[in-house]
């Protein structure tokens, strides 16, 4: 029992960065109806700027983790401009297809950059353990859930207590009545991406910086885990996102306690599977898609 | 106030409009009527920068508004109530009212327009009822204080009393400086409410004068109260 609560300490803090990535998945997936594989690529380049300030110039956290929101942000719209502005809206399959192409690009030109395997990266507080009475956490994962919850807290606040997380929400609605209500539904669409690229470079930052090396090969790994968790929680809902990333990471966490590092994906893909069979659109996606569906019938 | 010059629509091989031109003064209501399919909608949607328009002119206060981009027309002040009404379901009464006019706190005029909305601020918009969306689709274009109102179809599939209602709103409308260009498959109510009206037909203006001509002109009463029976 200690050892189940143990491992889902850590899978809660491991969970808070896929909850992010998930969130970043949803936002995109969300004002655009279309999936871009290149979520994950975009985020491992920004990864790869940071680890290009730490070797160059031995910069200072901060400044690296600034880096590799900001990296992530421009590789993002890049995408964004190519693969989805440019790109009808009626042809979601060639938008899913170039932002696949757009993946192996990024990823060959990082490769080009940074031919070697793995490169460092720095870790926060790296050492350090915190222990609840018979409970621990490494102060890395403790500051990676700290800073993932204050994120997902500022982007709950921005969609739902300002005004342009209004003109995100209708735009996910229905892209024709925001622009009718006199919304700016491409200058939207473009921000909710740079802000789904800012989050997945925060948690790319974390995630990196709790691993303390990166390798190209991360793009992969984070389109992965993120897309898994947003489907868990259900595709566009924004509390399923958070609670899709937490789930993974539990599950996961015990899986590699109880069963060994070999299963620990293979149970992972198990629980999605179980949970697409039973609930088509994820834990939270059901009651999204039927508000959405009694949206659209009735109005 | 609104000047339409030989402008056409084509949604790819498809021509709605094939060069129309008409006028509506500042204060006037004018009725565009005319069958389903005539090009009614796309007009309007052009004038509002929500339909391809192939060519022509559109100009709003003496400036020239076709090719700019919807939120651009909006802010000019040209606001679009949309046949259909496009509430946003996921959206309460109140949010849908301040997606359209940002950083506007008070709705307070609104709703003394249309108490039904106060009432129901707080309620999403897919649980308005046919009348309630209709209002809050008008409610919605006026949120920005527009001087040019497009108003599509506002009466289609709205019980007796709840046309009644829209129609008595118009001169209401009116009065507080609102321009309106009107579009109505409910011919006669839409000529009594209206100073002028063009007649559109597969594209193109088939007649044009003071509403009361055209409500005079038996031929086309008949005719078009005939179709609607039909339809
Ligand atoms: N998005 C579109 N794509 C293709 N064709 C369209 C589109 N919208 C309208 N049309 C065509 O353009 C023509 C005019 O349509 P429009 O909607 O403007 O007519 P309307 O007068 O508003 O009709 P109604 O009274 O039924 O609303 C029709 O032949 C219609 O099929
Ligand atoms: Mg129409």
């Amino acid at each position: 029992m200690a050892d189940f609560l143990q491992n889902c300490l850590d899978g809660i803090a491991t969970g808070s960065a896929y909850a992010l990535l998930a969130l970043g998945f949803t936002l995109i997936f969300g004002v655009l109806r279309r999936l871009n594989l290149s979520y994950g690529p975009s985020i491992m380049a920004g990864v790869f700027a940071g680890t290009a300030l730490y070797t160059a110039f031995n910069a200072g956290l901060a400044e690296i983790a600034i880096a590799t929101v900001i990296g992530a942000v421009v590789v993002g719209a890049y995408i964004e401009r190519l693969c989805f502005w440019a790109i009808r809206k009626d042809m979601a399959v060639a938008s899913m297809v170039s932002s696949f192409v757009i993946w192996m690009q990024i990823e060959e030109g990082v490769t080009l950059l940074f031919p070697d395997r793995t490169y460092a990266f720095p870790g926060i507080l790296a050492d350090a353990v915190v222990e609840f009475g018979p409970f621990f956490l490494r102060a890395s994962s403790l500051a990676m859930l700290a800073i993932a919850a204050l994120a997902v807290l500022g982007l709950l606040g921005l969609i739902y207590r300002t005004h342009f997380g209004l003109a995100v929400r209708a735009v996910s609605e229905n892209p024709e009545a925001a622009r009718v209500a006199g919304v700016n539904t491409g200058l939207v669409t473009l921000l909710a991406f740079a802000c789904a690229s800012a989050l997945g470079g925060l948690a790319g930052f974390l995630i990196a910086a709790g691993d303390e090396q990166i390798t190209p090969l991360f793009g992969l790994w984070a389109t992965f885990k993120g897309l898994i968790a947003m489907m868990l929680g259900g595709m566009g809902s924004i509390p399923g996102a958070v609670l899709g990333g937490l789930l993974l990471g539990v599950v996961e966490a015990n899986a590699l306690w109880y069963l060994g590092v070999e299963t620990r994906d293979l149970i992972a893909y198990m629980l999605l599977f179980a949970v697409l069979t039973f609930r088509p659109g994820g834990l939270m996606g059901q009651a999204a898609l039927m508000a959405r569906r009694a949206a659209e019938s009735r109005v | 106030m609104l000047e339409v010059r030989d402008l056409s629509v084509s949604y790819g091989p498809v021509q709605a409009l094939a060069g129309i031109s008409l006028e509506v003064r500042e204060g006037e209501i004018v009725a565009l009527i005319g069958a389903n399919g005539a090009g009614k909608s796309s007009l309007i949607h052009a004038v509002a920068g929500l339909a391809p328009a192939a060519g022509g002119k559109v100009s709003f206060r003496g400036e020239e508004v076709l090719g700019l981009p919807s939120h651009r027309i909006f802010r000019r002040g040209i606001a679009l109530c949309p046949e259909g009404r496009m509430v946003l379901g996921g959206l309460t009464v109140e949010e849908n009212l301040k997606l359209a006019a940002p950083g506007r706190r008070s709705f307070a005029d609104l709703y003394e327009l249309f108490p039904r909305l106060g009432a129901r601020a707080s309620s999403r918009g897919a649980s308005l009822s046919g009348g309630e969306a209709q209002m809050l689709a008008i409610a919605r274009a006026l949120a920005r204080e527009p001087e040019l109102l497009l108003l599509d179809e506002p009466s289609l599939g709205l019980a007796p009393n709840a046309v009644q209602a829209i129609f008595a709103l118009l001169p209401q409308l009116r009065d507080r400086g609102l321009t309106i260009l009107l579009v109505e498959q409910n011919l006669v109510q839409a000529l009594r409410a209206a100073d002028r009206a063009y007649l559109l037909e597969s594209g193109r203006i088939a007649r044009q004068g003071p509403a009361e001509a055209l409500l005079g002109d038996e031929r086309i009463v008949e005719r078009y109260l005939g179709l609607e029976q039909e339809a």
